[in-house]
C-alpha cells in the first residue's frame, strides 16, 4: 500500500487540542481496537516498545491470513449452502487476526454496501461480495462503488434487475444516491433518483453474474444534479461521485468508523478533501486519519459503543481464549448483529441502537457466562497472580487506561470475596465486562 | 478430552492380545462377582477385556500405539502432563507398577453396580477381583501401606470386619468414612459408600440371594456386560423419552418396530465380545410390551423379497421392515394425539400427488413391509459433478399389482417434481428438468437440473438428480438416476439375492467406502472442525488422520435388529428378548 508522507501531519502522541498524550499501553490499547478488533497484553506492550509508527504501520500492512480459510477449500465449503460457513469462515478471519485492518475495512464496507442474505439467498453471491470488500476495501474507492453496484447480490436484493425500460425499479438508484454516494439530504432530489433509475435500467443478473440487458435499458439522456449528459448507469455513477457532497460522505463514514461516532463537520470536510487528493484512496486516507491528532485524541478514545462483532472479537483477542468462530457469530447474532443479514438497506443503524433492554441482557449474560462459566482462562488472560493482585492484572488488559476510584473499589470487594485467587481474577474479570465502559471501543 | 481421543485407536488396531471371553468365576469358588451385588441393584456393568492390557501394562501393543499417538501426545502436552513420567512417579509412590497392582486386582474381573440411594442419589459399588492369593497379596499390600502413608485409608479392627460374614478378611475405612473396603477370601474386594451397602455385598458370600437370581434379563456373557433395571429406573421418574419412543410415529418409521419397542423394555441388557477378528456389540431388552404395536412386527409374514445384488459401487445397504398400512391403521391406538394431525396431513400430501386413488388401502397397501436402501457412489457427469459429492441412496421395494401400483408410484414421482418446481418458479430459481430415459426394456423418469456454468462452482444440491423407474414387480427410486439405472439393470438381469432372515432390520457398510468419502472431504471436514469446534489446525488434522486410522483397521460395519418371532401373535406380549446387534469386522 501507497501511504503519503506524515510530516505534514501532527505527531501522533499529540491530542487535538495540542496537548501531549503518552505512548502507553492505554494509547496502544485505542490503536488495535480501531485499526484491529484488540489485542492481548503482550502484544500491547511490544506496541508500547516499538512506537506508534511502527505499530500503525504494521496493523495497516498485515497480511497473513491462515491459508486453511482462503482458496479453493473455501469454494467447497460454499457449495453446501450454508449460510453459518460463511458466517463462521469470515469470523475466522477476523479472529485469526491475520489481516486486522483488511478486516475492519471488509467489516466497514459490509454495513455501508448492505446487503442480506434473507433475500439473495445465495451463499457464493454473498461470499464473492464479501470478498469484493476484502479485495478492493483499501484501494480506489470510486472503483469499489462501481463494482458494488454491479455485485449480483446487491442487484438481486435492491431489485436493481427488475429495472426496466418503461417499468423502473427505482429502489437500487435510491439507496445508490441515498446509502452508497451522498447520504440522506446530501444534494439531490427525487426527480435525481428518477433519472438514476432511468439510466440504470438494463441492469441484471444471470447464473450469478451481472449482465447489462440493452433491450430493458432506457438508452435516452437523463439529467442529474441538474446537468444532463448521463445515458448508461456507469455514468450516473460517476454524476454521483462528481457531486461535492460524496467524498464527505465516505469521509464521514471514515471517521465514524475509525474516530468517533459523530464527527465534526469540519473534520468530515477536511478528510473529504484527503480523500480527493489521495485519488479516492481508501488506505492511503485512512493511513492519514490515523496520523492525525483527532485520531488519538482523548476524546476519541472510548467514544463508539462496540458494535456486537468488534465485542465478541476484543473478548476473545484481548483474552487470548479458545472461542470457535461459530460460537462468536451465535453470540454476536444474539446481541444484535448477525453477519451477511444486515436488517435494511441501511445495514445496521449501529452507536446507541446496538443497546436496548434486550440485546445489554444478551451482552450481559454472553460476557458473564464467558468469564464465569465457561472460556476464559484467568491464566492464559491475566497472568498467574494472587488475589490483592486481580484488579490490575485484569485492568491492565480490559481496561489500560484504569477506572474511577468507585468502580475500582467494587472490583477490589468483589476480588476480596472470591473464595480463590483464580475466582478473583475471573469474578473481577465478569465485573469489568459488564460494566458500560467495557462496551465503549 | 483424553477418552474420546483414545477410543478410536483402541478400536483402529487389530486386538493382538484380547484374552478370550474369561469366566468370572474364580476357578476354585462358585461365586460369580455379580451374586456379590445387591438383589436392589438397578445398573451393572463388568468386564474382564482390561485384563490383558494391565497385564501387559506398556509392552501391549495398544497402550504403546495409544502413547505414540500424536493425538493422545498432543492432549497429554497440552494439559502439561508427561504419562511416561506420571507412571514412574505413581511407582515410585505406590513402590511397584501401577498396571501390576491393578492386574493382580482385577485380573478375574471388575464390575460397578448402583443400589438406589436413600434421597435421589443412587450408591455405587465396585467389586473386583485378582486371579491367585500370592499376586492379590503382592498387589494389595503395596497399595495399601502407599494408602497409609497418606493417611486415606485406615483398617477396621478384625473383629469389627468378622460381623460381615466368614469370609472376610480385611476390612478398611477409606477417606475418613467416603468409601469402605473389604477383601474376601476368594482375591474379592467391594468398595461400597457405607457399611450397610458393605454388609449387604458380603451377604451373598453367607447364602444370601444376590442380583443374578430372579432378575429379568440379566444374563452375563461376553467380554463385558452391562444391565439396566428400566423398570426400578423407571420408578424414579427418569425414562419419561425412553418409554415415549413406543408411542411416537416418527420413532416407528425412523427406527423400526424393534428398537422402538427397546423403550418398554423392563430391563436392557448390554455386551461386547472381542472374538476373533470382530467385536460384537449386542443389545437385549427383556419385557418388552408393544400392546397393539406388536401387530408392526412380521408375524408370520417374514420372508422379504429378493433385492438387487451389490455392485462394484455399492457402499452400503440397509434392509429394513416397515409396516405402515398397519401402523396408520392403528394410529388412533398406537401414537400420541398431538401426532395424529400430522400424520393426516401427510396422507393428505401424498393423497394429493397420487391424484386419484386412497392412498392408504390402494397404494401403501401395494408395497411390502421389507424394504431395501443401496447406497453407491455415482459416477457423474464432469459438468454436474458436485464439489462435495455424496453417495446416492436408491430404495427398491416390492409391489403387489405392479402393472398398476408402478405406474401410480411413478406418475406420483412426476407429480411431485412438478410441485417442487413451482415452489422454486416461486423463489425464482431454476427449476427441475423431468425426463423419460430408456434403461434395458424398461422407462427410467429422470429430474435433473439444469447444468451448471462453468466455473461457478457445482453446488450440493447436484447430489440429487432423482429418477425412479417400475421394474419388474418392483418399484424403483433414488437420488441418482445413474443408480436408480443400474438397480434397474440388475433386476431386469435377475441379479438378485435374498436378504438377511434373521434379521429384521439390517445395513451393513464398507469401512473403506467410508473411509474414501471422508479422505476426499478431508478440507472441508477439517475447515468445518475449525470454524464450528474453534480447533486448531493440528488438532483437526490429527482427528481426522485418527478417523481414517479407524476405518483403515476396520473392513465392514454390520448393524441389525431381530424379533424373537412371537411378539407378532396374537396376545401382544413378548416372553423372548428383542435384540439389537453391531459387528465391526477387522481389516486382516
Amino acid at each position: 500500500m501507497n501511504r503519503a508522507p506524515l510530516g505534514a501531519e501532527a505527531p501522533p502522541s499529540q491530542d487535538a487540542s495540542g496537548g501531549a498524550a503518552p505512548w502507553d499501553t492505554a494509547a496502544a490499547a485505542h490503536v488495535f481496537r480501531r485499526i484491529g478488533f484488540g489485542a492481548n497484553l503482550g502484544t500491547l506492550r511490544a506496541a508500547v516498545a516499538n512506537g506508534f509508527e511502527a505499530t500503525v504501520a504494521e496493523l495497516e500492512t498485515r497480511r497473513a491470513h491462515d491459508p486453511a480459510f482462503m482458496g479453493g477449500s473455501v469454494e467447497k465449503l460454499l457449495s453446501l449452502g450454508d449460510l453459518t460457513s460463511l458466517q463462521s469462515r469470515w469470523m475466522a478471519l477476523i479472529l485469526g487476526n491475520g489481516a486486522p485492518l483488511l478486516e475492519r475495512v471488509t467489516l466497514m464496507w459490509h454495513g455501508h454496501f448492505a446487503t442480506s442474505n434473507s433475500k439473495v439467498g445465495d451463499v457464493r453471491l454473498m461470499h464473492r461480495q464479501n470478498e469484493l470488500f476484502r479485495t478492493h476495501g483499501l484501494g480506489d474507492f470510486r472503483e469499489l462503488f462501481h463494482r458494488a453496484a454491479k455485485d449480483p447480490a446487491m442487484l438481486v436484493w435492491l431489485d436493481g434487475n427488475q429495472n426496466r425500460v418503461g417499468s423502473p425499479n427505482e429502489n437500487f438508484a435510491r439507496e445508490v444516491l441515498e446509502l452508497f454516494g451522498l447520504g440522506i439530504g446530501g444534494g439531490y432530489s427525487e426527480n435525481d433518483i428518477k433519472e438514476a433509475a432511468r439510466a440504470f435500467s438494463g441492469w441484471s443478473v444471470t447464473s450469478r453474474k451481472f449482465v447489462f440487458r440493452k433491450e430493458h435499458h432506457d438508452g435516452g439522456e437523463k439529467t442529474m444534479f441538474g446537468k444532463g449528459g448521463v445515458r448508461t448507469g456507469e455514468e450516473a455513477i460517476d454524476r454521483v461521485l462528481a457531486h461535492p457532497e460524496c467524498p464527505n460522505w465516505i469521509a464521514r463514514r471514515l471517521l465514524s468508523t475509525f474516530v468517533s461516532p459523530e464527527p465534526e463537520r469540519v473534520d468530515i470536510v477536511r478528510f473529504g478533501k484527503v480523500l480527493v487528493g489521495e485519488g479516492w484512496d481508501i488506505g492511503r486516507t485512512l493511513a492519514r486519519i490515523f496520523r492525525d491528532p483527532i485520531f488519538m485524541a482523548p476524546g476519541a478514545r472510548r467514544s463508539r459503543i462496540a458494535s456486537p462483532v468488534e465485542l465478541v472479537s476484543l473478548v476473545v483477542l484481548t483474552t487470548k481464549s479458545d472461542f470457535s468462530p461459530l460460537d462468536a457469530v451465535r453470540a454476536a447474532g444474539v446481541m444484535g448483529q448477525t453477519l451477511f443479514m444486515p436488517p435494511t438497506v441501511k445495514g445496521w443503524d449501529g452507536g446507541r441502537n446496538w443497546i436496548d433492554p434486550g440485546t445489554w441482557v444478551a451482552r450481559h449474560n454472553m460476557l458473564s457466562n464467558f468469564a464465569l462459566a465457561k472460556g476464559l482462562d484467568g491464566k492464559a488472560a491475566f497472568g498467574k497472580v494472587k488475589r490483592s493482585e486481580a484488579v490490575d492484572a485484569v485492568l491492565a488488559v480490559l481496561m489500560p487506561e484504569g477506572v474511577d476510584a468507585e468502580m475500582r473499589k467494587a472490583l477490589e470487594s468483589t476480588a476480596a470475596s472470591a473464595h480463590s485467587d483464580g475466582h478473583a481474577v475471573h469474578k473481577v474479570a465478569a465485573l469489568v465486562f459488564t460494566s458500560p465502559e467495557f462496551h465503549l471501543v | 478430552m483424553i477418552v474420546p481421543a483414545l477410543l478410536p485407536l483402541f478400536l483402529a488396531h487389530a486386538p493382538p492380545a484380547i484374552a478370550a471371553p474369561a469366566d468370572l468365576a474364580v476357578p476354585g469358588t462358585d461365586v460369580a462377582l455379580h451374586e456379590f451385588a445387591p438383589a436392589s441393584t438397578f445398573a451393572w456393568v463388568q468386564t474382564t477385556a482390561h485384563a490383558p492390557l494391565v497385564a501387559q501394562g506398556l509392552d501391549h501393543p495398544w497402550v504403546a500405539k495409544v502413547l505414540d499417538s500424536p493425538l493422545v501426545k498432543a492432549e497429554f502436552s497440552g494439559r502439561g502432563v508427561d504419562p511416561l513420567a506420571a507412571l514412574e512417579a505413581a511407582k515410585a509412590a505406590l513402590g511397584a507398577s501401577p498396571f501390576d497392582i491393578l492386574s493382580g486386582l482385577t485380573s478375574s474381573g471388575i464390575a460397578l453396580g448402583l443400589v438406589p440411594g436413600f434421597g435421589k442419589e443412587p450408591r455405587p459399588f465396585a467389586i473386583m477381583r485378582g486371579s491367585d492369593a500370592d499376586t492379590f497379596e503382592d498387589a494389595l499390600d503395596p497399595l495399601i501401606d502407599a494408602l497409609s502413608g497418606f493417611d486415606a485409608i485406615r483398617e477396621i479392627a478384625v473383629e469389627q470386619g468378622k460381623a460381615l460374614g466368614d469370609h472376610v478378611e480385611r476390612v478398611w475405612n477409606v477417606g475418613g468414612g467416603a468409601a469402605f473396603a473389604a477383601t474376601f477370601d476368594d482375591q474379592t474386594i467391594i468398595i461400597t459408600t457405607n457399611l450397610a451397602d458393605l454388609t449387604s455385598c458380603a451377604k451373598r458370600t453367607n447364602g444370601a440371594t444376590g442380583l443374578a437370581e430372579g432378575r429379568a434379563g440379566f444374563d452375563p456373557v461376553g467380554d463385558t456386560f452391562a444391565w439396566l433395571d428400566l423398570d426400578a429406573i423407571e420408578k424414579g421418574g427418569e425414562l419419561g423419552d425412553l418409554r415415549a419412543m413406543s408411542t411416537n410415529a416418527g420413532s416407528h418409521f425412523v427406527l423400526g418396530p424393534v428398537l422402538t419397542h427397546f423403550g418398554s423394555a423392563s430391563s436392557l441388557g448390554f455386551d461386547v465380545d472381542f472374538g476373533g477378528n470382530q467385536i460384537t456389540a449386542r443389545m437385549l431388552a427383556e419385557g418388552s410390551r408393544p400392546g397393539k404395536g406388536a401387530a408392526s412386527f412380521p408375524g408370520e409374514n417374514r420372508n422379504a423379497p429378493q433385492c438387487p445384488t451389490p455392485s462394484p459401487s455399492e457402499v452400503g445397504r440397509v434392509h429394513i421392515y416397515r409396516d405402515i398400512e398397519t401402523l396408520l391403521d392403528l394410529r388412533a391406538d398406537l401414537f400420541e394425539p398431538q401426532t395424529l394431525p400430522g400424520i393426516a396431513e401427510g396422507i393428505a400430501g401424498l393423497a394429493l400427488v397420487l391424484g386419484g386413488p386412497d392412498a392408504t388401502e390402494e397404494v401403501i397397501d401395494a408395497i411390502d413391509p421389507h424394504w431395501s436402501v443401496l447406497f453407491n457412489d455415482v459416477e457423474f457427469d464432469e459438468a454436474a459433478a458436485p464439489d462435495v459429492p455424496f453417495p446416492s441412496a436408491t430404495g427398491v421395494f416390492h409391489l403387489k399389482d405392479p402393472s398398476l401400483n408402478g405406474m401410480r408410484l411413478v406418475q406420483a414421482f412426476q407429480s411431485l417434481i412438478s410441485l417442487q418446481n413451482v415452489e422454486r418458479a416461486m423463489q425464482g430459481r431454476p427449476g427441475y428438468l423431468l425426463s423419460l430415459r430408456p434403461v434395458e426394456s424398461h422407462t427410467m423418469t429422470v429430474a435433473t437440473l439444469p447444468t451448471p456454468h462453468q466455473g461457478d462452482g457445482v453446488d450440493v444440491r447436484y447430489n440429487l438428480a432423482p429418477a425412479c423407474a417400475a421394474v419388474d414387480g418392483y418399484f424403483v427410486i433414488g437420488t441418482h438416476h445413474a443408480s436408480v439405472a443400474d438397480t434397474v439393470k440388475s433386476i431386469a438381469a435377475g441379479r438378485l439375492q435374498h436378504a438377511p432372515k434373521r434379521s429384521l432390520d439390517h445395513a451393513s457398510f464398507s469401512a473403506r467406502a467410508l473411509a474414501d468419502l471422508v479422505a476426499s472431504n478431508r478440507d472441508i471436514l477439517q475447515m468445518n472442525a475449525m470454524l464450528e469446534d474453534g480447533k486448531a489446525k493440528g488438532q483437526a488434522a490429527m482427528e481426522i488422520d485418527t478417523l481414517l486410522a479407524l476405518l483403515g483397521g476396520v473392513e465392514s460395519f454390520e448393524f441389525e435388529t431381530v424379533d424373537p418371532g412371537t411378539l407378532g401373535g396374537s396376545n401382544g406380549q413378548g416372553p423372548s428378548p428383542l435384540q439389537a446387534r453391531v459387528t465391526v469386522r477387522l481389516a486382516r
